[in-house]
């Protein structure tokens, strides 16, 4: 995959760190899933420009254009059949075990707060204008 | 030129609305539109959304198509390819400056019913009172309107009243599993307790302008899923589909691909000025009387050019609406639910009896099986990924809700500047805080008694003008004055020109106006084909 990985890295911008790359590269399918993205993605417009060079903004901007690729990412795999599976799949789990993995998120992120906070700001500031 | 003996500019619900009862009378009408229609082919197949998801590799030419910027776009009807077309243009060639406001019109024939959420409800007594007429004067036309386009639900229940049972209506489309136990709890309530007097919580079945059995050229629902993203069975109601019908009348002529600039008086007669959208000529439409039917927006615009009125601020009325995700304790154990009928399967309806005037609220329960879960992806506050595996679980055991709120919490202006610019200034009333407020305890309590609970931190209110309700900028009074109209949508001073679509709308209750509009265009055509006839 790639492709996938490919926009990964501009989706994150060209220098984002590795593990913020490791972060969303778990949005995306393993190597073997036929249909990790539409076919010929690289004619769909919105899907192309990911792939444009990251331009340099202003602090402000650069978080909302990170935030923007990073939602047109996830709706690029969800619009897929291996990304409506997935969904599915999801979707299906019992009351008990989502409980349990809801629990399990909520545990993680708390821990993760101040990772958040530095993660998102390495991850905006490639995108980010230098005086 | 033309000799029609009326022109209606725009070919939208009211402009069809209002070309029937004329064409009934024998008289000519001539209507003219843009026409803006859709350039490339439509990417529909008859596949539903289930085959469509699980089946199609290129589905985001469904469901996204190659314009990310309308995901900027509140409503999912917006954000549909199939739809792109319906929207274009019109901003530009209104010329419309937009402050706060999310100001969307048509230009593409059939107008914003191409996109309309298809809710039906005729007005009250309570409802018309500032109008200049009673619901009396109005039901013939309901009747008519209904018969025309087709409207299902149900003829007895708790709010089949409110919304109106005096008109033909089709057989309610079947509930979905989710909001089964909801309903039944409900009805177990009514049952017990009795039908909820006016003002107290009242829940029902909606009024829809989808189709459940077969009407003419139009094929009934077959649950397919797909009514945000495009029905190919033409089951959702459309007026661009009655044109094909008044085209084969002998008294009717349409013009699509002219964009009308103004409306003048010529000759004794009057003239709708239009530029060809191709091509950039000047011709005129005249007619012994004219009917603006271009949409609220668009209709005032060419009604404040005609009057001069220019750096005038005139109201222009919308509903807000506050959207929430609620979800049923039965709902979590039960399997998610993925095919069905797209649009709102349950509606309420409560007055605000703490508030003063008391104003009721309206709203509409959706499930989310036809809508794509990426809608909640980024509202969940968590890291993507575990966003993701948590939205995929709750999201198809989520009841989406609207709730509308009444026209006087809006405070939008429209102007019409010097230069041509229609201004629209966008806002809401400082006491709709108080009034959410209110309703968001009184919700959380009744759906709370039918086992639904409101997801916490899930309430948004709307941005104004989303939700496409524009009307009253040219209000219908008893005694009309400036920048007001008569009860014939007439301009105050000019005696030939009526305003027939939502801008001449009084008050707007948080009720779907769209139906109400269809029937007051159906009403003047009325008694002006009435007079016109009486006088030959």
């Amino acid at each position: 995959m790639l492709e996938a990985r490919a926009l990964q890295r501009y989706a994150c911008g060209r220098r984002a760190p590795r593990f913020a790359l490791r972060r969303y590269l778990r949005l995306l399918p393993p190597a073997s899933a036929p249909l990790a993205l539409p076919p010929a993605w690289w004619r769909i417009p919105w899907l192309a420009a990911l792939f444009e060079p990251v331009p340099l903004l202003p602090k402000s901007q650069a978080s909302r254009e990170f935030q923007r690729r990073l939602f047109l990412v996830t709706l690029a795999t969800e619009l897929t059949p291996w990304g409506a599976e997935q969904t599915r799949a999801a979707a299906r789990r019992s009351f008990a075990s989502f409980a349990v993995r809801a629990i399990g998120c909520g545990i993680v992120e708390l821990g993760l707060v101040p990772w958040r906070i530095a993660v998102h700001r390495l991850t905006w500031w490639p995108l980010r204008a230098r005086r | 030129m033309s000799d029609a003996n009326v022109v209606i500019v725009g070919s939208g619900p009211a402009g069809v609305s209002a070309a029937w009862p004329l064409l009934n009378a024998g008289l000519r009408v001539h209507m003219i539109d843009p026409g803006v229609s859709r350039e490339d082919a439509t990417a529909l197949d008859g596949r539903d959304f289930v085959e469509r998801r699980f089946g199609d590799s290129e589905q985001w030419r469904v469901f996204l198509g190659s314009d990310a910027s309308i995901l900027e776009n509140a409503s999912p009807k917006l954000q549909a390819p199939e739809y792109s077309h319906v929207f274009r243009d019109f901003r530009d060639r209104y010329r419309i400056v937009a402050d706060a406001f999310a100001a969307h019109g048509s230009l593409a024939p059939g107008g914003l019913s191409n996109a309309w959420g298809t809710g039906v409800g005729a007005f009250t007594d309570r409802e018309l009172r500032e109008y200049p007429f009673r619901r009396a004067d109005l039901l013939p036309s309901y009747n008519a309107v209904a018969t025309r386009i087709g409207v299902s639900g149900s003829a007895d229940d708790e709010l089949s009243e409110w919304y109106g049972n005096d008109y033909p209506l089709q057989t309610p489309h079947p509930v979905e599993p989710n909001f089964e136990p909801i309903y039944a709890r409900h009805n177990r309530r009514v049952q017990r307790f009795g039908r909820g007097a006016p003002g107290s919580f009242r829940m029902g079945r909606p009024q829809h302008a989808v189709l459940t059995e077969d009407l003419g050229e139009r094929s009934r629902c077959d649950l397919r899923g797909m009514c945000m993203f495009g029905c190919q069975r033409r089951a959702i109601y459309n007026a661009a589909d009655e044109l094909t019908a008044l085209r084969a009348q002998s008294g009717f002529t349409y013009s699509s691909g002219w964009f009308v600039t103004n409306v003048v008086a010529e000759d004794g007669r009057f003239a709708a000025r239009a530029v060809g959208m191709r091509d950039g000529g000047e011709r005129s439409f005249r007619g012994d009387r004219v009917f603006l039917a271009a949409g609220t927006l668009g209709s005032t615009k060419l009604a404040l050019e005609m009057l001069g009125a220019y750096d005038v601020d005139v109201p222009l009325l919308t509903t807000p609406i506050l959207a929430f995700a609620l979800c049923s304790v039965a709902s979590l154990f039960a399997p998610p639910v993925e095919r069905g009928y797209a649009l709102s399967q349950l509606a309420f309806a409560l007055e605000l009896v703490e508030i003063d005037g008391a104003p009721e609220i309206f709203g509409g329960l959706f499930p989310t099986s036809g809508m794509l879960p990426t809608e909640l992806y980024g509202r969940i506050p968590l890291l993507r990924p575990f966003g993701r595996r948590i939205g995929a679980w709750i999201w198809p055991r989520m009841l989406a809700t609207l709730c509308f709120f009444p026209g006087t919490y809006s405070r939008n202006t429209l102007r019409l500047r010097t230069g041509g610019e229609l201004a629209v200034h966008g806002g809401y009333a400082d006491s709709l805080r108080i009034a959410v407020r209110h309703a968001v305890r009184r919700l959380t309590e009744e759906f709370a008694k039918l086992g639904v609970r409101l997801l916490p931190g899930s309430t948004s209110l709307n941005r104004p003008g989303e939700e496409m309700h524009y009307a009253g900028t040219l209000p219908m009074r008893e005694r009309p004055t400036r920048y007001e109209t008569d009860r014939e949508g007439r301009l105050a001073g000019i005696d030939s020109v009526h305003v027939v679509d939502g801008a001449v709308l009084t008050t707007l209750p948080a009720k779907s106006h769209t139906f109400t509009i269809m029937a007051n265009a159906d009403r003047i055509a009325r008694i002006v084909a009435a007079r016109t006839v009486g006088s030959a």
